[in-house]
């Protein structure tokens, strides 16, 4: 009796860095609504290391005003955040009345100001997936499909398809240093939710394997705990 | 031995209960219906050429005080054939857009869907407990739904966020038709 006495105790101390952990973590995550943890993210350097969170591509397009640049699922003008769009841009012109985001998938049509005024996708009226993006000498958009070129109308309505050799398509330039740098700075910080690292810290799984390793023990220790506990309080009583 | 069998069966139901329900959260956000899917299903494969709405002026405050905000986009797309209309909408529920489905003939809804799924919390308004609610209803002259919608616990923001587009996509029918 005097031993597992003995072992309960050592085993008790043990774990008690790892329940503290657990609680705390499990308290927050039991109020992540009401402290709004799916809607803070975390921006510490170590932290976003353990995700493995460095560089991202960075990819822009120069207009005759702006500069439009993507990166991972974010859309930015002139370096500012602008719109989510997980698909990678092909391409950016500006009209008389609009920018045009070509993705991979859709039109964006957005104000000068980026205003968002319409998605258009093969679904609400585009001729087919964009592969790149051009002006022709009316200043209307061309649209890149796989073996037809498409001209749009100014409000990108109707496409029809384009006769004669196609405009210059847009490609991309290289970024340049401090847009690439709030760009990086930007999604860098909205990668990873407060929310997901308590998780993570509550599963182990921050510190990678080992950490999961180490959860999975504290596990086995509770429930060695919970056993050995009511043994020595079953012979207790019993005396 | 029977109470342990039966102790055995308990434990093998909750098991089974809890992996369900582990299953289906790990599968809860996504693509459950396409939007082009939907759109062909509502029109038996021959969908009407969408037209286009542009929300300016009153009707764009209209849809603010719909939304409590702005719509994400100035111009929404809608398909049309006779009185029927169907509408893809989007609205965050608590931080990533919801995509939804409506389709409204004589001014009330006939069928709601929810075709992509964003959000980590709050997937069960997918479910046909929560869409079939919507069926038949309408908009009074406040511009409110004629029918309560129950809650779900834990998607408040969620329901919130298809009670607001139910309204939008009935209103703008309403727009629409009146101005033809």
């Amino acid at each position: 009796m005097f031993k597992l006495h003995i072992w309960h105790r050592y085993v008790g101390v043990l774990s008690a860095i790892l329940v503290i952990i657990l609680s705390v973590t499990g308290l927050f995550l039991n109020f992540t609504d009401q402290l709004e943890l799916d809607a803070k993210h975390i921006a510490n350097r170590w932290l976003l290391e353990r995700y493995r969170i460095g560089q991202f591509e960075v990819t822009s397009f120069q207009t005759e005003q702006h500069l439009v640049s993507h990166a991972s699922n974010y859309v930015f003008l002139d370096g500012k955040y602008m719109l989510n769009s997980s698909k990678s841009l092909v391409g950016v012109i500006e009209t008389d009345q609009h920018l045009v985001l070509a993705t991979q998938a859709s039109i964006l049509l957005l104000t000068p100001a980026g205003d968002l005024v319409d998605e258009i996708s093969e679904l609400t009226g585009l001729p087919e997936a964009p592969l790149g993006i051009a002006k022709d000498q009316q200043g209307h958009p061309v649209l890149r499909g796989i073996n037809t070129y498409w001209k749009g109308s100014a409000e990108l309505s109707a496409w029809q398809p384009l006769q004669g050799p196609h405009p210059k398509w847009v490609a991309p330039i290289t970024t340049p240093g401090e847009i690439d740098s709030a760009v990086q700075a930007y999604v860098r910080s909205h990668e990873i939710t407060l929310e997901r690292m308590l998780l993570d810290l509550h599963s182990g799984r921050l510190l990678g394997s080992v950490g999961q390793n180490i959860m999975s023990l504290a596990a086995i220790l509770f429930i060695l705990l919970a056993i050995s506990g009511t043994i020595i309080w079953l012979r207790k009583s019993t005396n | 031995m029977t109470h342990l069998r039966r102790y055995a069966s308990k434990t093998a139901l909750l098991l089974t209960a809890l992996l369900m329900a582990l299953s289906s959260s790990l599968s809860a956000k996504g693509v459950y219906l396409e939007p082009a899917t939907f759109i062909n299903n509502v029109f038996a494969g021959q969908p009407p050429v969408p037209d286009k709405l542009t929300l300016s002026g009153q009707l764009a405050q209209d849809v603010r005080n719909i939304l409590e905000h702005r719509y994400k986009k100035i111009r929404v797309t809608y398909w049309q054939d006779a009185q029927r209309t169907a509408w893809i909408l989007e609205e965050i529920g608590k931080e990533r857009p919801i995509t939804a489905g409506f389709v409204v003939e004589n001014n009330k809804i006939e069928d709601f869907k929810v075709l992509i799924f964003r959000e980590s919390r709050g997937w069960e308004i997918r479910n046909e407990f929560f869409t079939r609610q919507f069926s038949g209803a309408f908009l009074k002259t406040n511009s409110r739904l004629n029918q309560s919608i129950d809650n779900i616990t834990g998607a408040t923001m969620s329901v919130n966020a298809m009670k607001k587009l139910s309204r939008m996509a009935l209103f703008l029918h309403n727009h629409v038709i009146t101005q033809q």
